[in-house]
């Protein structure tokens, strides 16, 4: 070989290796089939926000043109058509996105379907569809209001009686703005013993009730907490789990409320 | 009169049908109650107000809270029912307060408590601890799990108002 020749092949082999990087075609040895290495949210999730946007990575470079809205979908649980939405993949990441048109809907359980069609840069397909499903948070603080006493056993211990409307945006939990007094009293506190009136202090509304002037918390599904302050400052803090969308089991406390074992319940019309 | 003339007389026939008619009217209605045919005169009720009913009546003054037990047409308050929060009358206004003889606003429990469900026509009459009694007339209506009585509630110095008591969650 001349050194002429050699050179040749020297530039060739390059030239091969540098078109090689930059069209994939040193995978044309790769016959292995790519998987899904991580789905978010992951299999089975709950309490995923509506607006969430799902993620999908992938083990090995992917043909871009084969992830997209026929090779991913996502369909309602009960049936249905499928979930409008953009895919996108973003080849750094070997990652796909699913961006619903619409939000999801509150409570609702979904199913994601990769499919067979998605195939990696070598023509590789996955191996077979890959399912997961997830649950939507639920919508639960909705009209009319939750109300509830808690329990005692002698009536030194402190009796209240809750009444209380939120707002929900995703987790976030907040007081409606058109809350109403007595009669119906839908943001109030009531006290059931002396205790309880003790705890809560004075009362606003016709004597007989302290009206609940602001509302925050956090609803995590199934966990939530949120505190609420008295029109006469007076603030206690709700910490429990939603157990199904009409009833909230926790501990409420305060300054001047030692924790105590409370069931919030929604009630089956306007104020009974 | 002889044996024969006993087995042949026409007035003995009569006799004998009168008593077969008889059995056979008996064993019928027999047959029916047992079968829950007609003769069933007072049946059960079909629908339960065994539960915990709350209500506001419609004046705004005074908030009802009862919680029942029923025996086919009879209910009482559940004993005991203090110190749980389901049966008593608490003042929602300074007219309640004063309906109610108190000062304080802490509900006042109920001492007793006693009615009769016609199904679907209800009355009852609860007596509060410090002496109060107060009357309610009206019917029950069942939808699904939702049981509401609607009904008139007047109390010794209540004027008679329409109240709603909604069976209620604890």
């Amino acid at each position: 070989m001349t050194k002429e020749t050699a050179t040749r092949a020297a530039v060739n082999l390059l030239s091969v290796v540098l078109i090689a990087g930059c069209s994939g075609i040193t995978d044309a040895g790769d016959t292995m089939a790519p998987s899904v290495t991580t789905i978010s949210p992951a299999n089975a999730a709950v309490g995923v926000l509506i607006n969430s946007v799902l993620t999908i990575t992938f083990s090995e470079p992917m043909s871009a043109t084969t992830v997209n809205a026929s090779s991913v979908t996502v369909t309602p649980a009960a049936g249905g058509a499928a979930i409008a939405g953009s895919v996108t993949y973003d080849a750094p990441s070997r990652t796909a996105t699913f961006t619903p048109l619409q939000p999801f809907s509150y409570g609702a359980s979904y199913t994601l379907t990769v499919t067979t069609a998605a195939s990696d840069v070598a023509g590789n397909a996955i191996a077979a569809n890959v399912v997961a499903t997830f649950t939507a948070i639920q919508k639960v603080f909705d009209k009319p209001y939750f109300q509830g006493t808690n329990a005692i056993t002698n009536s030194s211990q402190p009796q209240v009686h809750v009444h209380i409307r939120f707002t929900q945006n995703g987790q976030t939990l907040g007081r409606p703005s058109d809350c109403e007094r007595l009669p119906l009293a839908n943001c109030s506190m009531l006290p059931r013993n002396g205790a309880g009136l003790s705890a809560m202090g004075s009362l606003d509304d016709q004597g007989a009730a302290a009206t609940i002037t602001q509302v925050s918390g956090t609803f995590t599904d199934p966990t939530i907490s949120f505190t609420f302050t008295l029109a006469n400052g007076r603030t206690f803090s709700f910490t429990g789990i939603v157990t199904n969308s009409d009833t909230m089991t926790g501990t409420l406390a305060g300054a001047t409320l030692p924790g105590i074992q409370i069931i919030l319940s929604r009630i089956p019309a306007p104020e009974p | 009169m002889s044996p024969v003339h006993r087995f042949t007389s026409h007035g003995y026939i009569k006799e004998r049908l009168r008593a077969v008619k008889a059995r056979w009217i008996f064993a019928t209605a027999a047959l029916l109650v047992g079968c829950g045919g007609p003769a069933t005169l007072d049946p059960d009720p079909t629908q339960s107000v065994e539960y915990y009913f709350a209500g506001t009546e419609d004046s705004g003054d005074l908030h009802v809270h009862v919680h029942w037990v029923q025996s086919k047409h009879n209910i009482t308050l559940l004993s005991p029912c203090v110190p749980s929060d389901t049966c008593n009358v608490t003042a929602y206004s300074p007219k309640g307060f004063q309906e109610l003889d108190i000062s304080t606003p802490l509900p006042v429990a109920l001492a007793s408590g006693s009615g009769t469900f016609g199904d679907p026509e209800i009355t009852f009459t609860i007596t509060t601890t410090n002496g109060k009694t107060f009357t309610f007339t009206g019917m029950v209506a069942t939808s699904g799990s939702q049981v509401q009585m609607i009904g008139t509630f007047s109390g010794p110095t209540h004027p008679a108002s329409r109240l709603v008591l909604d069976k209620t969650a604890f």
